[in-house]
Order: structure tokens, then C-alpha cells, then sequence
């Protein structure tokens, strides 16, 4: 039964993925990240995006990645409530019901986070740290290659992408090596 | 309409991350590792389950072209992914698992990548104008591309042909680039 379930899996997400494509649009994640810090920053500095009635999306910023493809991105961050915010926050609530429908024998086997980084580190800089720094360089990186592994990966390689095939190579050619590598690495006990 | 389809696909998108255990650094950790490879199985069988049924329903014509959106390929695809993977191998999230595992179990850890990729996308968007300018965007810029039968493996390479699916894609590339020399 449990050789079956891997394929009910990918079915169920190979559905959801298309569903998306089919109804709206691919699935994508990662340009809200951009988007929500564009939040922040236009509100610490207004100065950065302002309206321009000239323009289709109706704004302009002084930061160029805002102002590309006409102030596309400068709309969004001005009117986040469109359906790629929306999807995304709405991604935690469906993550949080299904973490619910699980009984507790298998939440301990699902979300064990303390694998990679040893819980033994004292302080909470420590503990949290190497996630924050590990989501800095990996929403650097999928902002530098304009999508993450929803965007590029699934949505791309099911469109046939060839940007989302040599997305996935280059990403598992460094991965794969890195965990090997962070998985060699003794474990200090402090 | 739209805002309401968002709420019921980003909660279904979400509830099937963590059911498939993508949301899972520990299934991550262990696929990246070589040592578990159900959840590669399950990612790679997913992308071409949602192909096929993509060609089907092209096929058939039940399907709105419009919808795609293919990625422009740039030298920043290859030095984004090159960095992606790094944090993706070393921390085993994604922004989509680490959106999903911040609902579920392991949410302090998530929340710290997630403030860690605001932090990353806010700086790129702050540097984007220099990559821009030393040309990281223009070098290997060859347009959006999808695999596609041809009669010789070269032509990949070439500009796509004027089907119907290619000159839209084309025309709203050309419509949204920066950077696309005019054909």
C-alpha cells in the first residue's frame, strides 16, 4: 500500500499544478517575496514609487527591478490584493489544516526541522540564523532567475520551459553536493 | 472571482505541500542526499502527469493559452539556480515549502527563512539595476522557449516557429521584456 501512495501524491500535485494553469494561472511563489518587501520598503521611503498617470500599470519607481515591464511590479506592491498575494497567504492556512488532519505519530515524522542545524545550540541566533541566512541566498538567487521551484521547476517544466530545465539543473547540481557536504560536517555539541 | 480562486488553490496548493512532504526539511534533506527519493519521485511524476494533461486539454481545446506564462531564459536563470541550490541545500526549504512549513510544524524556523528571502528579494531588487547594467540579463538571453517537437534538435535553439502558442508567447514577452532585441 505504501509503494501505491507516492503515486496518489504526485497525481493529487500534478492535479493542483494544473488546476492552477488551467483556472488562473502557473503557480508561482517567489515574486511575492519580492512584492512584500517592496511593501516595506516603498513605506519606509515613499519617495520610491510614485504614481505616473502616463503609464498602463499607472506607476513608476526609481528602483529599476520595480519599474521593469512598465511598473508592473510597482502596481503590485502598491495593490497587493490581486491573486498571486492572495494564493500565498493562503498557502500557510492550507499548510496548517493538513498539519491538523494528521495524527500525531506522523507530524513528528513530517516536520522535523531540527535535522540539518543541531537543536543543542544554545541561543535562538543560533538556532534561527542559518534559516534566515539560508532564505536570503535562496530568494536571491530565485529573484536573480525570475522564479523558485513552483515557478520555474513544476510550472515551468510542465510548460516545457527550457528555462525552467536548465533552472532545475543548475539547482540540483549545487544542491545535491551541499547537503552531501553539510551532512559531513561534525556536529558541534555546545 | 479571482481573489476567491486564490483563497481555494493557494489552501489546496499549501494542504498537498505538506501531505506530499515538500514542506518537510527532513524529506528534503533526505532527497537531496541521495538517500529518499519517494519525494523526487513524486515532484518529477507530478511535472509530467500536469504536462500531459496540459497537451491533453490543449489538445482538445479546453485550455486558454493565454494562461501560460513561459520564463525568459538569461545568464541569471543559471546564476540564479547556482544560488538557489546552495540554499536550498544547506537550509532543505524552498519559498513555496518554507510559505507552507510556516503554517505547519517547524514554523519558527520557516518564519526565519521567510524574513531571510524578504531580506535576499528586497536586496536583489535593490541590486537588479547593476546586474542589469554589467549584462547578466542580455548575456545567453535566448527569449522564452518551450520544448516542442521539431524536426531537427537544433532548431531548439533557434527562434521559435510561428505556431499559434509561440507567437503569443512571443509577442507578450515582447510586450513585457527589457531587454529582448526587436526580432
Amino acid at each position: 500500500m505504501e509503494n501505491n501512495l507516492w503515486i496518489k501524491k504526485a497525481l493529487t500535485l500534478g492535479t493542483v499544478f494544473f488546476l492552477a494553469v488551467l483556472l488562473v494561472k502557473p503557480i508561482g511563489v517567489s515574486t511575492q517575496f519580492s512584492v512584500l518587501s517592496g511593501i516595506f520598503h516603498s513605506a519606509l521611503n515613499e519617495t520610491v514609487i510614485t504614481e505616473d498617470a502616463e503609464r498602463e500599470s499607472g506607476y513608476r519607481s526609481t528602483n529599476p527591478y520595480y519599474d521593469k515591464s512598465d511598473g508592473k511590479l510597482a502596481r503590485s506592491i502598491e495593490h497587493p490584493w490581486n491573486y498571486d498575494f492572495v494564493f500565498v497567504l493562503a498557502i500557510p492556512f492550507g499548510g496548517y489544516l493538513a498539519y491538523l488532519a494528521n495524527d500525531k505519530k506522523r507530524r513528528s515524522q513530517m516536520s522535523d526541522v531540527d535535522v540539518t542545524i543541531p537543536s543543542t545550540a544554545k541561543s535562538d541566533i543560533r538556532r534561527y540564523f542559518p534559516s534566515f541566512l539560508g532564505g536570503f541566498i535562496l530568494l536571491y538567487g530565485a529573484r536573480m532567475a525570475d522564479g523558485c521551484t513552483s515557478g520555474h521547476m513544476m510550472s515551468g517544466m510542465m510548460q516545457g520551459s527550457i528555462s525552467g530545465y536548465i533552472f532545475a539543473a543548475c539547482v540540483f547540481a549545487v544542491a545535491i553536493p551541499s547537503a552531501l557536504l553539510v551532512g559531513r560536517m561534525p556536529r558541534r555539541r555546545d | 472571482m479571482q481573489i476567491v480562486l486564490a483563497i481555494i488553490l493557494g489552501t489546496i496548493f499549501g494542504a498537498v505541500l505538506y501531505w506530499v512532504g515538500a514542506s518537510s526539511p527532513k524529506k528534503l534533506i533526505a532527497m537531496l542526499r541521495l538517500e529518499d527519493l519517494t519525494l523526487m519521485k513524486i515532484i518529477v511524476f507530478a511535472i509530467g502527469f500536469a504536462s500531459v494533461l496540459l497537451s491533453v486539454f490543449s489538445l482538445l481545446g479546453w485550455f486558454n493559452i493565454g494562461h501560460l506564462s513561459v520564463k525568459a531564459m538569461n545568464l541569471g536563470v543559471v546564476i540564479g539556480g547556482l544560488l538557489f541550490g546552495i540554499g536550498f541545500g544547506t537550509v532543505e526549504t524552498c519559498p513555496g515549502t518554507c510559505v507552507a512549513a510556516a503554517g505547519s510544524g517547524g514554523a519558527k524556523k520557516a518564519i526565519s527563512a521567510i524574513l531571510g528571502g524578504l531580506f535576499g528579494a528586497w536586496l536583489f531588487s535593490v541590486t537588479y539595476g547593476f546586474w542589469k547594467n554589467i549584462g547578466l540579463f542580455q548575456t545567453m538571453d535566448l527569449g522564452i522557449h518551450r520544448l516542442q517537437w521539431q524536426k531537427t534538435p537544433w532548431a531548439l535553439l533557434s527562434r521559435p516557429r510561428n505556431t499559434a502558442l509561440n507567437s503569443s508567447l512571443t509577442a507578450r514577452h515582447q510586450a513585457a521584456s527589457w531587454n529582448t532585441p526587436a526580432p
